[in-house]
């Protein structure tokens, strides 16, 4: 009977660590600055997977952009704007952060929020 | 249930192997409650976001208690006072009275009441921050600008011709929502507190359409509407500093609340190795120089919130918690280049840093 116990004991001990790691780890928005959402004239135009290295490139009638993903990250690599405030950007990451083309119409957000937080104020 | 049973059946020697265990499933339960209570089960957030209003992106979020409908009314809300505040669209009111300002009439120009009220408050925060944000600034600031985009660097003589014309002070409220210009070339705009009161109209038009829990985010001017789904506050990041980076220096919890930052870091241009940021000095009409990377603001009125924070960079550490301190119902957070974080004492103690470069400084 006291055998019983302690493995029962153990097991239930092993089963609810496993569970609570998991939750831990997957509960809070998993998908956090795994994808990048692009929308174009306000319209949603894909979904990217920053997990895939590769170039997209996004053509409209307000102009040209490039985006580059990299290592997990994306930016702007060419855009025919004049300011280009998309390119001096840099590479984004984290969950919520934004590459904005405003004279192109491309807006790039990346799913989630950053860690720690629930909006960015900017 | 069955761990009490469990436990009256276990020797005595095992109590505290089955005080454990309970801990460890109350832990593992309480886990799960709070996934179940977070933003996605109950209620999936709406989210909608619009890149043509405002000169910048806008995005509203509603956690439950608003549909769709809500958030296009709110969007609705925000595109008429675009579409009258703009300083640049051509059939602005705004810029409908600037085109008349040169040949200053002594009965005014008749305007909106919003437009009104809200360039009087306007110049009410002038007055308390010493003209360190100033309405009355568009004939300077339209010199920087190359296709509505802060841009072109004006010579010192352009800046000089208009500068002494720029001044709230000149700004003229008449009867029956008519202003008036005391001198000949002022220009009104409304650039650095009409994001505020957008935001302050969409949080209204939320809140009316039955939204309990939202966050509005207009172009980095955050309004955190109520609690949290799981009814605690909402977490609002203040943004690292520096241009090129997407971090989150430190965080605070705030609920019913605009948070608005202003910065050198957030648009610029540069030219022949000289940076040059959008926030300007009405004193000289050259981008502010004081001691601060970023100021943010915390209150009630987002477009209140605005204005305080430019003036607050402009002014700097000392003179810009001196500013916040004196308007009740208002909390500062200034981020000094020296990587020092200030906070007003009503928030100080609700900080939490995020990035280790910054570190809170002691009040």
């Amino acid at each position: 009977m006291r055998k019983l116990d302690a493995i029962i004991l153990v097991t239930v001990f092993a089963v609810s660590a496993v569970a609570f790691l998991i939750v831990n780890h997957y509960g809070g928005g998993g998908n956090a600055g795994r994808y990048a959402e692009i929308y174009v004239e306000n319209k949603p135009a894909g979904t990217i997977d920053l997990r895939e290295d590769r170039l997209v490139e996004v053509e409209n009638a307000d102009g040209y952009n490039l985006l580059e993903v990299k290592d997990g990250s994306i930016r702007m690599l060419e855009a025919d704007c004049l300011s280009q405030t998309c390119v001096n950007t840099g590479a984004k990451s984290e969950g919520g952060s934004m590459i904005v083309c405003l004279p192109n119409r491309v807006v790039v957000k990346i799913v989630g929020a950053p860690e720690g937080v629930d909006i960015v104020a900017n | 249930m069955a761990y009490s049973l469990w436990y009256i059946s276990l020797m005595k020697k095992q109590r505290g192997a089955a005080i454990f265990l309970c801990l460890c499933a109350i832990l593992f339960l309480s886990a799960c409650n709070e996934s179940e209570s977070g933003e996605t089960a109950k209620h999936p957030p709406l989210s909608m976001t619009r890149d043509d209003l405002l000169g910048t992106v806008v995005t509203l979020t509603a956690y439950g208690d608003a549909d769709e409908a809500a958030l296009e009314s709110a969007f609705r809300v925000i595109e008429d006072i675009d579409a009258r505040m703009s300083a640049n669209a051509e059939s602005s009111e705004i810029f409908l009275l600037n085109r008349q300002s040169d040949g200053a009439k002594e009965d005014g120009f008749a305007v909106s009441r919003d437009i009104y009220d809200l360039t009087k408050r306007a110049a009410e925060i002038s007055g308390l921050s010493a003209g360190a944000f100033d309405p009355a600034l568009g004939g300077v600031t339209e010199l920087w600008k190359a296709n509505g985009e802060f841009a072109s660097l004006p010579s010192e003589e352009e800046i000089l011709s208009r500068i002494d014309a720029a001044h709230f002070q000149n700004i003229l409220f008449l009867p029956g929502s008519r202003i008036a210009f005391a001198e000949p070339g002022v220009k009104l705009d409304l650039g650095g507190i009409a994001k505020g009161y957008a935001c302050d109209k969409a949080v209204a038009s939320l809140a009316k359409d039955g939204a309990k829990s939202a966050l509005l985010d207009l172009g980095g001017n955050i309004y955190a509407l109520g609690k949290k789904p799981g009814g605690s506050d909402w977490k609002v990041g203040i943004a690292v500093p520096y241009a090129g980076e997407s971090g989150v220096a430190c965080s605070i919890p705030v609920t019913d609340r605009a948070v608005v930052t202003s910065g050198g870091y957030q648009r610029f241009f540069e030219k022949d190795g000289q940076t040059y940021h959008h926030i300007l000095d009405p004193a000289t009409g050259y981008p502010a120089e004081s001691d601060l990377l970023s100021a943010t603001v915390i209150g009630r009125s987002s477009a209140d919130a605005d204005g305080f924070s430019t003036a607050c960079f402009v002014l700097g550490r000392e003179n810009g918690m001196a500013l916040i301190e004196s308007v009740p119902g208002y909390e500062a957070i200034l981020i000094a280049k020296d990587e020092r974080v200030y906070a007003t004492p009503g928030i100080a103690g609700q900080i939490e840093i995020l990035d280790e470069r910054f570190r809170l400084e002691e009040t």
